[in-house]
């Protein structure tokens, strides 16, 4: 018993500091972000909580404090959109999904990092944000669908500020939206090798009373032979357009 | 019809126009003997940069370059319209007769198209495919991490990413419009064995089309600081006789510091549905023609 009970001490000793060693880094010491990740919950849903309707499982929301702080006006639009949303959501169009929505889709995505440069491929409709590091946002005005990123580091923390969004991207499913004048700084921090945290702050003078947040992890894909494929949602869209029910 | 083909012809026009621009002065600077590239600390030669291909007319025809007739219309008679087949001599595709009469088909229904299928996948702003998103208008920036290369394309955002080192393709019943790439240095090559295409890309605007079969080999050569010899192997038994090959200069864009903008082709994309209405109706109307280039002095 004494045996046992001192191997469980030894294994405590021994895993703490291989949880902090756990995490990989490159060759100037910046945690290594580098891999395949996915989010695995129905934020792409609805980012706040809610049960399930038909297509759209049940989830406990993504959101701190569980609601969006709307102004009445923007409140209103998010009503009229989740009404119209089969009709209205630009992801039923195929466009590009804005950020932070395009990392919580439910495809897979991959961090390919150098010093300078950390992009970001993403398997829904070829995707893809180069996160410039340690440098300034372009004098906008600029409306791009996955806006301007430029990253730092805080600590292990990879910190990406996002600019020059247009106002065509929603949040999610149910019709959660913002301006053109979103600002949204994410951030990446690694919770052992196979785990990130990955939470968001947004703000939007135009829309929201106030800075809100959310938060998730982010999985590694541990999958043997794991790669990106193709999910070409314009070759679907086109086709969808020309066949019976498009016309 | 004239004005149809004109509003093409100057579409396709100011691409091209994009690509000569960029090319710059960049020639054959620094082919010097006894160059070599630096290297990355996982030991790859240093391919990283922005790079823009110097193969105008190409994303119209891989075996003619630009339309003579477009450059009637713009002025551009005597420029350099360099032909990118390098094999076989003749410089024409080997298709088997089944599929020349398929393509030649293809070329008539561009000209009166009346299906999706007729319409070129690049205005439709589908992924280009390999090697065709190599010289559609707008350049790539090459990333390298250790184990693998990343290709960013300008257009249509579209990338590849190559690992390196015997890494097995993807099953076989995957099908991918940009193909599936797995790279190896030799020397200062990259080559790089692209499989696992869909059918629907084509190799340019000019309807050439391949199968599932398709099997691309490239060598990205480091030949010179700002200079990359490009080279195609393209193998489809269903489709080609025998295997053909591409080649040309990718050189290196002249701007000291670039960033690739957003190119969100598919979000802005207005140009079939008026394609597919003046087709059907010219088809309705009984016009019937074929896209073809005169191929004086050739």
């Amino acid at each position: 018993m004494t045996r046992t009970v001192l191997a469980a001490a030894a294994f405590i000793v021994l895993a703490a500091p291989a949880a902090a060693q756990s995490i990989p880094r490159t060759a100037d010491g910046r945690p290594d972000l580098s891999g395949i990740w996915q989010a695995i919950n129905t934020a792409g849903v609805n980012i706040l909580p809610h049960h399930a309707e038909p297509d759209m499982p049940a989830g406990l929301g993504v959101v701190e404090g569980n609601e969006i702080p709307y102004t009445p006006e923007a409140a209103k639009k998010q009503r009229e959109n989740y009404a119209n949303r089969a009709k209205l959501d630009p992801v039923n169009k195929c466009f590009l999904p804005g950020v932070p929505r395009v990392t919580y889709m439910g495809f897979p995505f991959q961090i390919v990092q150098t010093p300078n440069q950390i992009t970001m491929l993403y398997e829904y409709a070829h995707t893809v944000r180069n996160v410039f590091m340690n440098s300034p946002h372009p004098k906008g005005p600029i409306e791009w669908w996955m806006g301007d990123s430029r990253g730092r580091w805080e600590g292990d923390t990879l910190v990406v500020d996002v600019v020059h969004f247009n106002d065509q991207t929603w949040f999610d499913r149910a019709g959660n939206h913002h301006s053109e004048a979103l600002h949204v700084v994410e951030r990446y921090t690694p919770i052992d090798r196979d785990h990130l945290n990955y939470e968001v702050t947004v703000e939007d003078p135009k829309v929201f009373t106030r800075a809100w947040k959310m938060s998730m992890p982010l999985y590694r894909r541990i999958d043997r032979n794991m790669q990106i494929l193709e999910y070409e949602c314009a070759a679907f869209d086109e086709a969808f357009r020309e066949g019976p029910a498009g016309r | 019809m004239t004005r149809r083909i004109l509003g093409r012809t100057l579409a396709a026009a100011a691409g091209c126009a994009v690509v000569v621009a960029s090319l710059g002065s960049a020639g054959a600077a620094g082919q010097g003997g006894g160059w070599s590239p630096s290297r990355l600390p996982d030991g790859q030669p240093d391919m990283q940069g922005h790079w823009i291909s110097d193969a105008v007319g190409a994303a119209h025809s891989v075996e003619d370059g630009r339309d003579p007739d477009a450059d009637v219309i713009q002025g551009r008679v005597g420029e350099r319209n360099p032909v990118v087949i390098v094999a076989p001599p003749d410089n024409r595709i080997p298709y088997r007769p089944e599929w020349a009469a398929r393509r030649e088909q293809l070329l008539r229904d561009i000209f009166t198209p009346t299906r999706l299928e007729h319409v070129d996948p690049h205005v439709r702003a589908l992924l280009d495919g390999v090697p065709r998103n190599g010289y559609v208008p707008g350049g790539m920036q090459v990333l390298q991490v250790p184990g693998a290369v990343l290709i960013l394309y300008e257009s249509n955002h579209a990338w590849r990413f190559i690992p390196l080192g015997g890494r097995p393709h993807a099953p076989q019943q995957v099908k991918l419009f940009m193909g599936d790439s797995r790279g190896r240095w030799e020397g200062n090559t990259l080559v790089v064995d692209v499989t696992n295409f869909n059918e629907e890309t084509w190799l340019d605007s000019h309807g050439t089309i391949h199968s599932d079969a398709l099997r691309v080999v490239e060598r990205w050569t480091l030949a010179g600081p700002t200079r990359i010899e490009y080279e195609a192997l393209l193998e489809d038994p269903k489709v080609f006789a025998r295997p053909w090959k591409i080649a040309f200069p990718v050189n290196r864009r002249p701007e000291k510091v670039y960033e690739i903008f957003e190119d969100s082709r598919w979000e802005g994309e207005r140009a079939v549905a008026p394609i597919l209405e003046v087709g059907r109706k010219d088809k309705a109307a009984g016009t019937t023609g074929i896209h073809e280039h005169k191929r004086q002095g050739r």
